[in-house]
């Protein structure tokens, strides 16, 4: 367990007061090598996923000019209470389905963030 | 010149449908965004992996004469194939992912995907019996360069990777205005397989293989085809001694 600091207790209060008014349901699908992980079970959890609007994009951003494919999509971020799900282990490409959102659309972990004091933030993408 | 790159177009689109990983996803000239909806159960045949051929840039570097701009000279025809993660199937309940049945949606499986789709439009445009094939490769003189690159990245909001392959062709010209096509002519047998193909599930395809017809058609006398292959003005054709001698009318 971490050290307790003397602001933690206000800090988890927080997170808990804006996860209660903000949270929604999701389903996490741990993914090793493609396939379902056989070591991390699919749970459903509560945290907050926030999708950004959707735009165009070259299919190469770094040199747009030499390509003419474009697709759509938009960042989404999920972010976790660390508090509340201390145990909670997210790796890059498991899935991620936002089961109270119209079609349930699917996510798929690009990177986690596992450093900061609050939340796990886990950056997603489309899938 | 712009018959030809339609025409170009149109046949390497057509002879790549049904040949590839992609099967009939074969875009022409794609221009917006492809957009692919939230929920997985609603996804068209379109939001799927796909191949966008484009004419692109052209250059005719020698033999232009005075003005000959029906010279198609050295055309690029890009093919793009792309695949993201919203194109894969995800099943409901796991949420695991695959491209097709087997082959789970990784990184190396998004690079195999591509490379195999490439082999397959290499494969598709020297098969000799795709009839498409045939008409695109009787447009084309020679095949001057075939330049492969790749992208991917997972920062926008999706992980996808691209390959390209761009060919760079040396094209024929464009017809002459006025003058008949020769029934063997490559145009001749492009209008005549868009007829027998096309028409009957493209509405609009009748309309510019009318529209491509016009354009070149006429009656041109042989000076005035001279003429206009070259772009002669009429005291340019004079003094090329094209002209009627001693003003003689025709």
């Amino acid at each position: 367990m971490p050290v307790g600091a003397s602001f933690h207790s206000v800090r988890d209060a927080v997170v808990s007061a804006v996860d209660g008014k903000f949270a929604e349901t999701i389903r996490l699908s741990p993914m090793s090598g493609g396939v379902r992980d056989q070591q991390r079970p699919q749970t459903e959890i509560e945290a907050v996923l926030r999708t950004g609007g959707e735009k165009s994009n070259s299919v190469d951003p770094a040199n747009p000019a030499a390509w003419q494919s474009k697709i759509a999509a938009g960042k989404a971020l999920l972010c976790i209470d660390r508090t509340r799900y201390p145990d909670m282990v997210v790796r890059k490409q498991d899935a991620v389905r936002a089961l109270a959102r119209p079609g349930q659309p699917v996510f798929e972990v690009s990177l986690v963030d596992d450093r900061n004091h609050t939340r796990l933030i886990v950056e997603l993408v489309h899938k | 010149m712009s018959i030809v790159r339609v025409a170009l177009r149109i046949s390497a689109v057509e002879a790549l449908k049904g040949r590839t990983l992609v099967g009939g996803n074969v875009l022409d000239s794609q221009i917006g965004a492809l957009d692919v909806a939230a929920n997985g159960s609603l996804h068209t045949p379109q939001e799927r992996p796909f191949i966008s051929v484009y004419t692109d840039d052209s250059k005719v570097t020698n033999g232009l004469e005075l003005r000959s701009f029906t010279k198609s000279g050295h055309v690029d025809i890009v093919f793009e194939a792309g695949i993201a993660t919203p194109h894969v199937v995800t099943d409901t309940d796991t949420d695991e992912s695959v491209i097709y049945e087997g082959v789970p949606a990784t990184d190396a499986n998004f690079e195999f995907h591509l490379d195999l789709t490439m082999r397959q439009i290499a494969d598709a445009l020297a098969d000799p019996e795709n009839e498409w094939a045939a008409i695109f490769n009787g447009l084309v003189r020679s095949f001057e360069q075939s330049q492969r690159s790749r992208a991917s990245g997972d920062t926008n909001g999706i992980r996808l990777a691209a390959h390209q392959l761009k060919l760079t062709v040396d094209a024929v010209a464009d017809p002459v205005r006025g003058v008949a096509l020769k029934d063997s002519s490559p145009l001749a047998l492009f209008f005549a397989k868009c007829e027998t193909d096309l028409v009957p599930r493209m509405p609009d395809m009748a309309r510019k293989i009318a529209l491509m017809r016009t354009q070149i058609a006429g009656d041109a006398s042989e000076l005035q085809a001279a003429m206009r292959r070259y772009g002669m003005v009429y005291g340019e054709a004079d003094a090329m001694l094209l002209t009627p001698a001693f003003e003689v009318s025709e």
